[in-house]
């Protein structure tokens, strides 16, 4: 099935990278975070400006989405079009309804878009095969959820270690568990939960909760980290904490994120704002001292 | 290995799984008790019925029998296939009869059937010795009479003391009684070995905790009548016996009914001389009996003979016991049926709880394949953990039948097993382990099964509403 899939190989090697040499040097076209002239040039949400510059490793084209319920439609995106260059920092605003997380679902392939595309690193992903989707959504992005969505049964380091054991068989995982816990252990140190690895979901707090679900996001090295509103169940600080990090990753290891939230008051750490309004993008706004 | 994990900490963290495990738990306890019991009865009974029966029966047709059982015999074993495969032969003569004796001067009369037969002969074919009580006859049976009921035979004279209770019931109350009949020639009787439930009465109240209690009325060297039939035109014939052992098989049929006396006499009662009813054979190896039958109905074929095997003979007794363990293990099965319906409500509470769970899962690359995995592991988990626990507890309660049995009789006052009935002391068991292996796989498809309709819910989750589910 990967085969056919012509993304960069997550194998065992590189899902047990060492955090400090999460840097993507070749997907990389600028020096963070001094997110240069070009880099803000191929920030353009409209599909072919200046791509000849960097190749976009997010391009979503004319995405459409619709629910159903029985005869009534609900549109929801009228033809979205998106472009993120590696290592970019892209925060998402929009009003309750206007469909921020569903393109940020339909880009992580959680659901499936109506009609338009959704390229990742140059190929077209929204119409692939589910396995294939799969492998996608377990090797190369990582999810970060307003509610955390932590499994209650695992204490924080399995629920770090998840998306490990997913993408590999039970054979797999043997061979790679001592190196995989190892990772495991030192991302969450670097999350500052060093201390809280043997601990229940239930036994943390937001903020811990949301590092954890951090640190489990990284775990496989993902290309692309979509966050949906973060910040949204947390106090200002815990908040603070967590967009600090996500901007330290962006700028220490070239992270590419795509962040959905309605709060402006966290967007001016990223590198660029869309604005959404009932299903389009309207608006775009650059943040040069990101 | 996530599913895995997954399924190992819902099983943990489930308490309704318990619920689950313990329906598993109970139905394959109770079948496995059943079944052990039932295979304890079944297996009891094939002894018994083969062993009064030997390998192979060649029979008469009617009480007439047939003639020359000696020659027959010969000319069996001059037969090369027969005589390397059969170990022994012995004839035997059975008709109904009537005896009589008494018990503290009170007539007992009761119906029997009367077998005559050689007992060196008739012990070489098997179930007939290792049922006789006194152990020096287990080892050398005969009809012969021990010193000590010799000496009780000489003070009791049933027939010379001419007791009333033999007289017949006048028909007249004023006519003078009728005159005595003459006196029968005295002689020494021969013995006889008579059922154990013909000789004993079973005092149900003697015991305490559903123990019962045998009073023996009939000592050995006590005196018994036996009237039967003789001749073409079927007159009464009456003789004497006494008692020189019994027969205990433990099957109520047998113990309540057979009494075995010398062959040659009974031959000369019924004016059958060099007649019997029944040739009993017993094989070297019973897997050559449909060989040895097929040779005999050919050596015999001429004869008004038929020739079968025990288990052609007791066929319908046999058939009904299948057909009643088949259906009772259909009926028990229907408990585990129960179980597993309580895994279906169960595990789609535990799937309607787990449904943003389902949708993590799939948001982090979890296949459908994958997420249906961890329920209907989990379903196999539960049905395992439930089958261990139950195959544990089955054998415990099989194992201790009869000290729960006596347990609850002397608490509810219930006797749950009359011994009267089966003149077993204890209940019998007798546990097959392909059987609980059979039950074991059967609760483990049910609760996988019952698994599947849950696991293919999850599996179909929209991960985005799953994420969303409130």
């Amino acid at each position: 099935m990967s085969d056919s899939l012509d993304l960069p190989d997550a194998s065992d090697e590189k899902v047990l990278f060492e955090p400090s040499q999460m840097r993507h040097e070749k997907e990389r076209p600028l020096d963070l975070p001094g997110a240069s002239l070009e880099k803000r040039v191929n920030c353009s949400s409209h599909a072919g400006v200046d791509s000849h510059f960097v190749k976009p490793v997010l391009s979503v084209h004319a995405l459409k989405k619709a629910y159903r319920k029985h005869t009534l439609s609900v549109p929801v995106l009228h033809g979205v079009n998106l472009n993120v260059v590696p290592g970019e920092f892209v925060s998402i605003v929009g009003q309750s309804g206007s469909g921020k997380s569903t393109l940020l679902h339909l880009i992580g392939l959680l659901d499936a878009n109506d009609s338009g595309s959704i390229e990742f690193e140059g190929r077209r992903i929204d119409n692939l095969p589910t396995a294939q989707r799969d492998k996608i959504r377990n090797e190369a992005f990582g999810f970060v959820f307003q509610f955390y969505h932590l499994l209650p049964e695992l204490t924080a380091l399995e629920n770090v270690l998840l998306p490990l054991m997913i993408g590999k068989g039970p054979l797999g995982w043997m061979v790679s568990r001592g190196r995989a816990v190892s990772l495991a252990r030192e991302l969450l140190e670097r999350v500052g939960l060093g201390h809280r690895i043997d601990h229940k979901p239930r036994e943390l707090s937001g903020g811990e909760m949301q590092r954890t679900a951090l640190a489990r996001a990284l775990i496989t090295k993902p290309r692309l980290l979509l966050a949906d509103e973060p910040t949204g169940n947390l106090d200002d600080e815990s908040g603070a904490d967590v967009i600090r990090l996500l901007r330290t990753l962006n700028r220490e290891e070239g992270l590419t994120i795509l962040m959905v939230t309605h709060n402006l008051e966290i967007t001016r750490d990223t590198d660029r704002l869309v604005r959404l309004s009932k299903g389009l993008v309207v608006d775009e706004e650059m943040h040069p001292a990101a | 290995m996530y599913k895995v994990l997954l399924c190992l900490r819902y099983l943990q963290t489930r308490w309704l799984a318990m619920i689950c495990i313990v329906s598993v738990m109970l139905g394959v306890a109770t079948l496995i008790v059943v079944n052990s019991v039932m295979n304890g009865f079944s297996t009891k009974l094939r002894d018994r019925l083969h062993g009064l029966l030997s390998d192979i029966v060649i029979e008469a047709y009617d009480y007439d029998g047939f003639v020359d059982p000696k020659a027959k015999m010969a000319r069996i074993m001059a037969d090369p296939y027969l005589a390397k495969n059969i170990e022994s032969m012995a004839p035997t003569l059975e008709i109904f009869a009537m005896l009589q004796y008494a018990y503290h001067d009170v007539p007992f009369t009761r119906s029997i059937r009367l077998i005559g037969i050689d007992p060196e002969s008739r012990a070489k074919v098997g179930g007939f010795s290792e049922f006789l009580t006194q152990p020096e006859r287990k080892a050398k049976p005969s009809f012969e009479l021990s010193q000590e009921a010799k000496s009780r035979q000489a003070k009791n004279h049933v027939m010379d003391r001419k007791p009333n209770y033999f007289q017949e019931l006048p028909t007249d109350p004023s006519a003078p009684p009728p005159p005595d009949p003459p006196p029968s020639k005295a002689h020494e009787p021969h013995g006889l070995i008579i059922g154990h439930a013909i000789a004993h009465f079973r005092d149900r109240t003697a015991g305490s905790e559903g123990q019962v209690k045998d009073i023996r009325a009939l000592e050995p060297g006590d005196d018994v009548i036996i009237t039967t039939v003789s001749g073409q035109k079927l007159s009464p014939v009456v003789d004497r016996f006494a008692v020189a052992d019994y027969f205990r098989s433990e099957m109520s049929e047998y113990d309540s009914m057979y009494v075995f006396v010398p062959i040659d006499h009974l031959q000369k009662l019924r004016t059958m001389e060099d007649r019997v009813t029944s040739i009993l054979v017993r094989l070297k190896n019973f897997d050559e009996a449909p060989g040895v039958v097929a040779r005999l109905k050919d050596v015999l074929k001429n004869e008004p003979v038929e020739v079968q095997t025990w288990e052609q003979k007791q066929g319908a007794l046999l058939a009904a016991i299948r057909v009643e363990k088949g259906i009772l293990n259909i009926l028990l099965f229907m408990i585990i049926g129960v179980a597993g319906f309580g895994i279906l409500a169960i595990f789609t509470m535990i799937v309607a709880e787990k449904t943003r769970d389902i949708g993590i899962l799939k948001a982090l690359g979890a296949s459908r394949f994958g997420v249906m995995q961890i329920f209907l592991g989990y379903g196999l988990l539960l049905g395992l953990v439930g089958c261990v626990l139950g195959t544990a507890m089955g054998l415990a309660i099989t194992h201790n039948i009869n000290e729960i049995e006596s347990f609850i009789g002397s608490v509810t006052g219930q006797e749950l097993f009359p011994r009267d009935i089966y003149y077993f002391d204890k209940i019998p068991t007798d546990v097959h382990a392909l059987g609980v292996l059979f039950v074991n796989i059967g609760a483990v498809l049910i609760a996988v099964a019952f698994s599947l309709l849950p696991a293919f819910r999850a599996a179909s989750l929209n991960p985005v509403r799953a994420l969303r589910y409130e």
